[in-house]
């Protein structure tokens, strides 16, 4: 009986973790007292129970805090998708990259990004802006095909100003730069 | 006999810090074929004071950035003359100088006072009525410069440039962050001072027609970019563009009543022109491709541009008023950035031809012949001087941004020696006070 009971409280702390992500943690975790039909239990088998089951909570939410922010760290390494010269095409090595923040935007629609379009240093400054810009709106169309939402994404452009490498095509790029999570 | 005109020079006070660059000096890589021939003599010094600059090698190194003259070099002088009584015009003759220019320098109660005259040595009589200058001893270079400017235009019969400044951007490394500064110096890069600094990169410096000004592109820190302008006088920087999308290419028209720019607030850059009386903002160029970098005509009635709508970047021309563009560049897959030449004759810009192969050209705009007039790899940003006479432009030296000077017809090339940081984007100031 206390095992299940375990096993019940554990299925709904992740409940809670989850819906505590979304913000309206507290609400769900008054329903679980009320929800459990168990009044005839003694009080000193229920009190360790309830003692392990908040610890049980605990855990399972500095879990939760590790996995949201391992991903995000993931999303922070894993920022920058290149191009070829004088191109703005997603490239298809691209792809998985821009996948994987395509599906933290949607699982998280208040969160927001600036895609900061960046060319190499051949060509004039303000023409790399531009070229820069569109290359931007490439990625910016690539995630709005998959749905993320208009005003999740700004896009803005540094041209040639920002370089990271004298290797040309790594400076052919656009960072994912995250405004809120 | 002797009609003197008397020129008293005021220091511009600007509200800038001095920079830390050290003098830059100038090497002429190649020189003309057949250049006037001019001896200017050191001038003599009855201060009795070590005296900041050398009036003669001033004006010296002027005239012989112009491509237009080559000076005698003072060891080969026959002899230090300061007045016309002493000069024996057949020594000079015998060493095939066809000018001789002598001056002084003397104490004036607290002041310098700075004589220069110019000597045709063929006829033997005064070329130019000499003036008297008055200036304090730190704005010696200054008057050189003026000197320089009238010896100049008696010789050639163009206005010189030698008073004229430029305004260009440093980026450099302040321990571990960098910095940007926008710095203006003489047209030699001597002088220079900051005017704006900033972590964020700062491109595209244009000066106002008046000189009081300097519009320039700059970003935050996510790459939302916007027009700033500072006002020398006060050193004040304040926004002037700041719409959704890019925002950049600043150009003010030949008034200066008029700022055309670029920006992408319909998902694509186009340019506009805002009137800088009333504020309106009126749509120039309407494409699906990227418009950038106007450029007026002197008579403000045409706006060259680059553009992408043929695939690659080329030149097009508009009305100011807007209508149909023209393309007018068809050779090199490459063509961005002009700019008109003072008289309308000619644009000049960045040429390129795959790789790394950007070199500055010019066009003439009857014949549309085109000549290629830098020989570098990575040349951008050229920049005409206001007599039309020779360009700056931006150029690589050992991997680091340094300035060059070409004259217009591609017979004279300098560069400025690696400082301090990577220097480029340089704008030519207009004359002052025109």
């Amino acid at each position: 009986m206390s095992k299940a009971r375990l096993m019940q409280i554990a299925t709904l702390a992740a409940a809670v973790s989850l819906a505590a992500c979304g913000g309206t943690g507290s609400d769900d975790s008054n329903t679980v007292d009320t929800a459990e039909n168990t009044a005839t239990e003694t009080v000193e088998v229920v009190e360790p129970v309830v003692e392990e089951a908040e610890e049980m909570v605990e855990m399972v939410e500095e879990d939760m805090t590790d996995w949201a922010q391992q991903e995000r760290d993931f999303l922070v390494e894993n920022s920058t998708v290149y191009f070829d010269f004088d191109q703005s095409t997603i490239r298809s090595d691209a792809r998985q990259t821009l996948n994987a923040h395509v599906g933290y935007l949607l699982a998280n629609t208040g969160a927001t990004v600036s895609l900061e379009g960046h060319a190499d240093e051949r060509g004039t400054r303000e023409y790399n802006v531009a070229l820069g810009e569109r290359r931007a709106q490439a990625v910016e169309s690539f995630m709005k095909l998959k749905g993320v939402k208009d005003d999740q994404i700004e896009v803005t452009s540094f041209g040639e100003e920002r370089p990271v490498s004298t290797d040309h095509a790594l400076n052919r790029r656009v960072e994912v730069r995250y405004l809120a999570w | 006999m002797k009609q003197l005109r008397t020129i008293i020079i005021g220091l511009l006070v600007l509200a800038m810090t001095a920079s830390a660059a050290s003098r830059i000096t100038i090497k002429i890589t190649r020189g003309v074929d057949s250049p006037t021939n001019i001896a200017v003599v050191p001038f003599l010094n009855s201060t009795g004071q070590q005296l900041p600059e050398s009036m003669s090698q001033v004006i010296a190194n002027d005239l012989e950035l112009s491509g237009r003259f080559k000076s005698l070099s003072r060891t080969a002088m026959p002899g230090l003359p300061s007045q016309q009584e002493s000069i024996v015009m057949r020594d000079w003759r015998a060493l095939n100088q066809d000018y001789i220019v002598i001056g002084r320098v003397d104490n004036d109660n607290g002041r310098l006072r700075m004589t220069m005259e110019l000597f045709d040595v063929f006829t033997g009589q005064r070329a130019i009525t000499p003036k008297t200058y008055y200036a304090q001893p730190n704005a010696m270079r200054a008057v050189a410069h003026r000197m320089s400017d009238e010896i100049y235009e008696h010789i050639t019969g163009t206005r010189g440039i030698f008073s004229t400044k430029l305004a260009y951007i440093v980026k450099s490394q302040r321990g571990r962050s960098t910095e940007y500064r926008l710095e203006v110096a003489d047209y030699d890069g001597a002088n220079a001072v900051v005017a704006h600094r900033t972590p964020m990169p700062i491109i595209s410096p244009k000066w106002s027609p008046d000189s009081k000004k300097i519009a320039f592109v700059t970003f935050d820190e996510v790459g939302r970019s916007r027009i700033d302008m500072l006002d020398l006088a006060s050193g004040r920087v304040t926004n002037e563009i700041q719409f959704k999308g890019i925002n950049g290419a600043p150009a003010f028209s030949p008034d200066g009543s008029k700022l055309a720019f670029t920006n992408s607030q319909d998902g694509n850059p186009n340019i506009y022109v805002k009137d800088l009386r009333s504020g309106r903002v009126q749509q120039l160029t309407d494409h699906w491709g990227i418009d950038t970098e106007a450029a007026w005509s002197q008579n403000g009635r045409q706006i060259v541009f680059t553009s992408d709508r043929g695939g690659m970047p080329q030149l097009y021309m508009v009305r100011a008023t807007g209508g149909r563009a023209e393309r007018i560049t068809f050779e090199g897959n490459y063509n961005a950035r002009a700019q008109f030449s003072a008289d309308g004759q000619y644009i000049v810009y960045v040429h390129g031809k795959g790789g790394d192969n950007f070199n500055i050209a010019a066009m003439n705009m009857a014949s549309r012949q085109t000549r290629i007039l830098t020989a570098t790899t990575l040349d951008e940003s050229p920049s005409l001087a206001p007599n039309g006479s020779m360009l700056v432009y931006g150029t690589k030296q050992q991997g680091k941004g340094v300035l060059a000077w070409v004259s217009v017809d591609g017979q004279v090339r300098s560069t400025m020696p690696v400082v301090d940081g990577d220097v480029r984007e340089p704008a030519w100031s207009p004359y002052r006070g025109d």
